[in-house]
């Protein structure tokens, strides 16, 4: 844990790096938070033809420890959209997105808007209990991993972005696309069709997902972030290395031991880590459930670097179904 | 000219920063006062000690969905206590005291921490602060401590002024020093507590000793000291903004930086003039 404080500062001077596309010259400025809504954002933009998108999470960060700059900052609250997961993903930039808000910085938050389903873990927290900030703790954030709800949100963002753009009476689009549709605006079609895009990787990865033999679709990760996933693709949660929503928390070694148990039981063959964090806890569970436990790494809450098969969102599932489908030992035809 | 003048003022234009600004300075000067009074009474490694003591406190709060100022205040009661009661308790000398309370404590924040099950309690945001989140009511809050530590500062002057010269002497002069000591305890609960946000509980402690620290070299009586203080304290809060927003490097760090570079600056720059300038050192 000593070691978590002082990476700290190191995490936060890295945490700077910032990715633009689309063209400078005219449409909306738009600024994501993470690199997964922010590769959903950019299709958009692509298509459109217009608008400017900055994501402000570098690939590789952790989204619950992301710190954000003042520039950063100031970049969010002079944007005309800022495009936000929300649930309390973002839990280290809380109260920045707060006194963002309050400076007048308009930010839609994807996570409320998809019908999000309840943290597994989260029973001890009833939903009436009242906390200042409106994230509450008992949805869980990691919407991606059900492609259908991430189709919703390209779609709405589409919308979103139209209303900011105010080109829902544009007479033409000059994008490489040129899509019209004839009661939205040129983002509203764009999104829809970015969404018919993610709706079709979708179908690969869940026959991907669904060549695992039933008795066989059970996941133990590093910390518990693929309910969605579970509850989309009829998967079952075993157990998680960190038993928490959130990358910050630690397990007790009574945990750790528990898991192992779990994983020696129902003879899991692998335990999905996360690309972009150590997996020295995960091993350790491994070893002691068995050598013939592998520890996997999916690619979790980022993208994979430009040019690997996980480079955009799509591409990102379709690697971690594929991952998770060899990880279980579905047969190899995939 | 207009753009090193657009240089010094962007990172100042919104909200946000603005109130990055106005905290970190309330911070700076609570922090100047008392940490005066613990670099001249040897109390630095308490100071140390107990900004690290909140941290279960806050995190306490935190997961009980309390205001986690409340639970700093509690925190630090019970680690002034607990160290009282060793003092009084065993021969150890007080070091060991604020030794074990300091990592006992800490400790225990951690623990806490890492049986949230919820987003809330961010261990980074506590230890390293949060600077650019500060709010509105926030900053009412820091306004109200930060008077009662001035006012508490201007008080108090007499006493801890005796009190850090002789505490025998103090005695002998009716000034309790006993309860002079325990008001200044407030006092440095009152700075931490209200500082704590604006640069975290690890790096607040810059805030605490650096400027104290850097003024004791180029001050002569106590009130140019915690002047002085002051005024390196806010031009640090200052810098440490101007170059977080330029750099993009984590604004509370940078912030804790300064003031202790300035100590070595103010120190080699006494240095040379001695070396270059022997004979004026000694007029």
């Amino acid at each position: 844990m000593l070691a978590l404080a002082v990476t700290g500062p190191a995490l936060l001077l890295t945490a700077c790096a910032s990715d633009t596309s689309g063209s400078p010259s005219g449409g909306p400025a738009i600024v994501v938070t993470t690199p997964i809504l922010g590769s959903v954002v950019s299709s958009i933009v692509d298509c459109a033809g217009s608008g400017s998108v900055e994501v402000l999470m570098p690939n590789g960060s952790d989204p619950h420890d992301f710190a954000a700059s003042s520039a950063q900052l100031a970049d969010l609250v002079s944007a005309d959209l800022v495009i936000a997961n929300g649930l309390g993903l973002e839990a280290g930039m809380t109260a920045a997105l707060a006194g963002a808000r309050a400076d007048g910085a308009r930010i839609w938050e994807a996570g409320p808007n998809v019908d999000p389903i309840p943290f597994e873990g989260a029973d001890d927290h009833s939903a009436d209990d009242h906390s200042a900030d409106d994230h509450g703790g008992a949805l869980d954030p990691h919407i991606w991993f059900d492609m259908g709800r991430m189709a919703t949100a390209a779609t709405l963002i589409g919308q979103q972005l139209d209303m900011v753009a105010g080109t829902s009476t544009s007479k033409g689009s000059a994008g490489s696309g040129a899509v019209r549709s004839g009661d939205g605006g040129t983002f509203a079609a764009c999104g829809a069709q970015v969404a018919d895009q993610i709706s079709a990787a979708e179908r690969t990865v869940r026959a991907t997902l669904e060549s695992v033999p039933a008795d066989r679709r059970v996941l133990v990760t590093d910390h518990e972030a693929l309910g969605y996933l579970a509850a989309a693709y009829g998967y079952r949660i075993a157990g998680a290395v960190i038993p928490s929503q959130s990358t910050l928390a630690e397990p007790s070694s009574a945990e750790l031991a528990a898991l192992a148990e779990v994983i020696r039981q129902e003879q899991v063959p692998a335990i999905f880590a996360n690309v972009s964090s150590p997996a020295q806890l995960a091993q350790a569970v491994a070893q002691e459930a068995g050598t013939q436990v592998s520890v996997v790494p999916l690619y979790v809450e980022s993208l994979g670097e430009p040019g690997s098969p996980a480079q955009d969102y799509p591409g990102m599932m379709l690697e971690d179904a594929t991952r998770i489908a060899g990880g279980l030992g579905a047969p190899s035809d995939g | 000219m207009t753009a090193d003048l657009a240089w010094l003022t962007e990172p100042f234009t919104l909200g946000f920063q603005q109130r990055a600004l106005l905290g970190g300075c309330l911070a700076a000067v609570m922090c100047a006062i008392v940490g005066t009074w613990l670099v001249l009474r040897g109390m630095s490694f308490f100071g140390d000690a107990f900004v690290h003591g909140i941290v279960p406190g806050v995190a306490a709060a935190v997961a009980l969905q309390v205001n986690p100022l409340i639970g700093a205040a509690v925190a630090a009661l019970v680690m002034v206590l607990a160290i009282e009661a060793v003092n009084r308790q065993t021969a150890l000398s007080e070091d060991t005291a604020i030794g074990l309370l300091f990592v006992g404590m800490l400790a225990l924040g951690v623990v806490i921490i890492s049986r949230m099950d919820s987003y809330a309690g961010n261990l980074t945001t506590i230890l390293f602060g949060d600077i650019l989140g500060i709010t509105a009511s926030g900053l009412v809050v820091q306004a109200v401590l930060a008077v009662v530590v001035i006012t508490g500062g201007l008080i108090l002057y007499r006493p801890l002024l005796a009190l850090s010269l002789n505490q025998q002497k103090a005695e002998l002069l009716g000034m309790r020093p006993n309860r002079a000591h325990a008001a200044l305890l407030i006092l440095i609960a009152a700075a931490v507590i209200g500082s704590y946000q604006a640069a975290g509980t690890l790096l607040v402690f810059g805030l605490l000793v650096g400027p104290a620290a850097t003024a004791a070299l180029l001050s002569r009586s106590i009130p140019a000291m915690m002047l002085t203080a002051c005024a390196i304290g806010v031009a640090s809060v200052w810098l440490g903004l101007l170059i977080s927003y330029h750099a993009n490097t984590a604004g509370s760090a940078t912030m804790a930086i300064i003031p202790v570079v300035s100590f070595f600056l103010v120190l080699a720059g006494r240095w040379a003039r001695r070396r270059v300038l022997p004979a004026s050192s000694h007029a």
